[in-house]
């Protein structure tokens, strides 16, 4: 029998594999498509939440919906500042973006 | 059927000014011309009226002294509901109210209010053609109306925590409107004179105040009223002193007087409005308000003495001045000494009808002499070319006025100073003397001031002649800082002021004779019938009244031919010797005096807190600054500027609360 | 539900997340990163939650690999350099700090589910959170338009 414990435990896995790759790529799309792996695994663990303990008002479930639809905006505008980067730049890597500092 | 009624609405009459000052503060630059003028006036006009309808419905709802068959009988109204109250909460401390919004009017605020917003109307009026042309016009008035706000708040404060809020701001007004000409190097001493002066008379104000929230639990004048016997003789004294210091203070009374003479660097409707008529006056109001506590202490003697020392003392100087201002300026001094006299003396409603009389006359006087500083272009008497001849209504208006100053029948003065000094002969007959004596100078000096600016012609100034005036000493300026103001051509040809002026001049003329005869016992117990309900009031025919009347006149009269004598032919013989003339002109060296010794004495302390500080606060504040920086020293390598740093930083910190949730 | 159909779909997600995060060619990390959304939404199937599979398919699994693969050919950057030994240790510890953090969060064995049916989510969506909807709305609109700034070109 599959229980709650399984999905959020496939959940927290795949989030940590979404985070190795965060910090370890360095190419910026392969950074979003990182973070967007991050979010797939919080709106899992959102969604399976809702189906096991909140057969009311499915609460996760709409919330997995926000995610998905959050995630969408935030890689437009991440997409749109990565092309600047690139004209700006030529590049994409990580470390073309070093002038971060106040 | 019901009535329109004024009290329930009389929080508007303060309020109402303080809108208009908001509104002209705010919108000022949009206020072209005479418009920021006429717009005060206008608010001064509603308030007028709604203060007068406030004062009726109080005359008909108090109980005061009726003439009944020839006989004064207490009257008490069946309408209830007097005195006014109207409270607001206000500083609550769970649930408790500590301090509340309280408007309270009583016969004698009722007259005040009306007083003040009578005065400040013609006084508003008279300003629209006075200031013309003034840089900063509207904000001129602006002040105006603040000030007026917050005496009009003081009068009607049912409590002394309003009465000292409304106090500081009317400090404050007075200091911005000293200084209104604030490019004359004389103006900005003075109006830091003013404000130093009376701050320091203000802590006995807090003192005073601190001490009787923490002896009764209340500062609300009714409770304070009915409990002030509860408190131990030595600490009403104590009490009742710290509040006459900031009277003391407020009201220029010796030795804390220096300040007033300064303070004519105002423009003259701020001499005619602050520092004669109403604020100055609130000095008085407050001890009249604080009289239970006063009694409690017995401190009474203290306000007698001061007020009748400063009385004589004012009044001597008062004729020894060329500045039509500063004679007045002394006038004022000598006046308010009354009123501390008649309080003290058990005479609380002779004070109170002398306070309202004064402020009348006095503010005619003022503007009178504003009138006549506009036609002449000059503020000494000796160089004003015969005025009488050319400004016959600011003359006649200005004779009015100074009936009332000298005390003559049947002029205002005449019957509220001899109801004091009636009551200073009852009660202290060596302080009735200095009274006397005082109303002989007073008539002296006014006569003097009226002959030489009014009749004589334009002449050369002994006091610009005087060696020891040479400078401001008095504001410790040299002459290079404070230099004589030219005099005028010898033939200029002075003009009467406008309309608008006049009109104010008429006015407060009316108003003056007006108070003057309804305070009079001559159609029974009028104004003072009303004003106090404790005693009978007494009536004409009784012989000490009459015996008392003519003493007044005639020493009056006595003073006013000595000037006539000395002034009428010869105007410009010195008659004492110089170095008496420099000690009166000079002020007695007291200003002098309160610079080279007190301020000296001050710089000690002042000089320890310096090294206080330099090294102590300042090490802590500069031990801040450097802990911030080595702080940002150190963690500055943090900031690389790369972005996996950053994406380093967020997970490390997301890592810290899901660690942290795992824990807790 | 099977245990069966659970582990290998499990094991799909977690392979195709591998291989975006591995993958030295960024257009197989696309490809790979739609087939992980691709059996996520298999997943929400299981939960038995159609309406959220769908989404996921539409969304997640379709529009997103192809703007990114959009991307990709606009930037000309198909390759990424491979990170340094030291980060991946770095990275590989502190994953695994945080898999031990939530795997402390993990509650009791919890076998009961509901399923939910579109309609049921809709009527939610339409009323709990129809606040949070039309913000969400705004937001998409803001994103675009946002993203038309940024992106486009500045006449000179």
């Amino acid at each position: 029998m599959i229980t709650l414990g399984h999905f959020l435990a496939l959940s927290a896995v795949l989030f940590a594999i979404g985070l190795f790759g965060v910090l370890t790529r360095r190419n910026l799309i392969a950074v979003l498509m990182s973070v967007e792996i991050l979010l797939n695994a919080a709106a899992l663990a959102f969604a399976s939440v809702a189906a096991y303990k909140d057969p009311v008002f499915f609460a996760g479930q709409l919330f997995a919906l926000f995610i998905i639809v959050v995630a969408a905006a935030e890689l437009s505008i991440g997409f749109a500042i990565l092309l600047l980067v690139f004209r700006h730049a030529g590049s994409v890597a990580t470390d073309v973006v070093e002038e971060m500092r106040g | 059927m019901n009535t329109f009624t004024y009290a329930p609405v009389a929080y508007w009459i303060p309020l109402l000014p303080f809108l208009g000052f908001l509104v002209l503060a705010l919108l000022n630059p949009l206020f072209k011309g005479r418009s920021g003028g006429w717009f005060a006036t206008l608010v001064m006009a509603l308030v007028a009226f709604l203060a007068s309808g406030v004062f009726l419905e109080a005359l008909r709802a108090a109980p005061h002294w009726r003439l009944v068959g020839g006989e004064a009988e207490l009257v008490r109204p069946a309408l209830s509901g007097f005195p006014f109250r109207f409270e607001w909460p206000w500083l609550q401390i769970h649930g408790e109210t500590g301090i509340s919004l309280v408007v309270y009017i009583d016969q004698m605020a009722a007259a005040v209010t009306a007083m003040v917003a009578w005065a400040s109307f013609f006084i508003h009026l008279f300003s629209i053609g006075y200031m013309d042309g003034e840089e900063r016009y509207p904000t001129f008035f602006a002040y105006l109306e603040l000030f007026t706000a917050a005496m009009l708040a003081f009068v009607m404060a049912g409590n002394f925590f309003h009465a000292l809020l409304a106090w500081e701001v009317m400090g404050l007004m007075s200091y911005l409107l000293i200084g209104f000409f604030f490019k004359k190097a004389s103006a900005r001493q003075a109006m830091k004179k003013a404000f130093i002066t009376t701050k320091f008379a203000d802590l006995g104000f807090m003192l005073g105040l601190f001490w009787l929230y923490k002896e009764l639990g209340t500062l609300d004048l009714v409770k304070v009223a009915a409990m002030a016997g509860q408190l131990a003789a030595g600490v009403a004294l104590a009490i009742g002193l710290l509040l006459f210091l900031a009277a003391v203070g407020k009201s220029a009374q010796f030795p804390l007087h220096v300040w007033l003479l300064d303070a004519m660097e105002g423009p003259t409707p701020v001499s005619a409005m602050i520092h004669a008529a109403t604020m100055v006056a609130a000095g008085v109001y407050l001890m009249a308000r604080f009289y239970p506590v006063l009694e409690a202490g017995h401190a009474l003697s203290y306000l007698a003495w001061i007020g009748a020392i400063t009385a004589l003392f004012a009044a001597v100087l008062g004729a020894a001045f060329a500045d039509v201002k500063k004679i007045l300026a002394w006038s004022t001094v000598s006046q308010l000494g009354y009123m501390f006299l008649g309080l003290g003396v058990f005479g609380w409603a002779a004070a109170l009808f002398h306070l309202l009389a004064h402020a009348f006359f006095k503010a005619l006087l003022f503007l009178g002499s504003g009138s006549m500083i506009h036609g002449a272009k000059t503020q000494d008497i000796f160089e004003m070319n015969r005025l009488a001849r050319y400004m016959p209504i600011t003359y006649a208006t200005f004779l009015i006025g100074a009936a009332a100053l000298m005390g003559l029948p049947p002029f205002a003065g005449f019957w509220s100073k001899d109801l004091i000094l009636h009551a200073a002969l009852a009660h202290a007959p060596f302080l009735w003397l200095l009274g006397i004596t005082g109303a002989f100078f007073t008539a002296f000096y006014t006569t003097r001031m009226i002959l030489i600016a009014f009749h004589h012609p334009s002449l050369p100034s002994p006091w610009k002649k005087a060696p020891w005036n040479r400078g401001c000493p008095a504001l410790n300026l040299g002459p290079e800082d404070c230099p004589p103001d030219p005099a005028p051509p010898a033939d200029h040809r002075p003009h009467e002021s406008e309309p608008v002026m006049t009109l104010a001049l008429l006015g407060l003329a009316a108003f003056s004779l007006a108070v003057g005869l309804w305070g009079s016992p001559l159609f029974g117990p009028g104004l003072l019938g009303f004003l106090y309900e404790g005693a009978k009031p007494e009536l004409l025919p009784a012989g000490e009244l009459l015996g008392g009347y003519a003493i007044g006149t005639g020493v009056a009269l006595a003073g006013l031919l000595l000037a006539v004598g000395l002034y009428l032919r010869d105007p410009l013989t010195q008659r004492l010797p110089d170095p008496v003339v420099a000690a009166l002109q000079r002020r007695l060296y007291i200003d002098e005096f309160y610079y080279q010794v007190v301020g000296r004495v001050a710089q000690w302390p002042t000089e320890l807190l310096w090294l206080f500080d330099t090294y102590v606060v300042d090490l802590f504040v500069d031990l801040v600054g450097y802990l911030t920086y080595v702080v940002g020293q150190a963690l500055r390598g943090l900031q690389s500027g790369r972005f996996a740093t950053y994406a380093l930083y967020l997970v490390l910190g997301a890592l810290a609360l899901v660690l942290g949730g795992v824990r807790w | 539900m099977s245990a069966v159909g659970f582990a290998i779909l499990a094991g799909l997600v977690l392979a195709g997340a591998l291989v975006v995060v591995l993958s030295e060619n960024v257009v197989h990390a696309a490809v790979a990163l739609a087939f992980t959304f691709f059996f996520i939404a298999g997943l929400y199937l299981m939960l038995g939650s159609p309406m959220l599979a769908v989404i996921q398919f539409a969304v997640n699994a379709a529009a997103i690999p192809i703007l990114t693969i959009f991307i990709i050919m606009t930037t000309q950057s198909r390759r990424v350099r491979p990170a340094s030994g030291a980060l991946y240790l770095i990275a590989v510890v502190l994953a695994g700090a945080f898999l031990y953090g939530l795997w402390g969060l993990l509650g009791a064995p919890q076998t009961a589910f509901r399923p939910v049916s579109p309609e049921g989510l809709g009527a939610r969506l339409l009323s709990v959170t129809l606040l949070p909807f039309e913000v969400a709305s705004v937001l998409l609109l803001l994103a675009m338009v946002g993203a038309i700034v940024l992106a486009r070109r500045l006449e000179k």
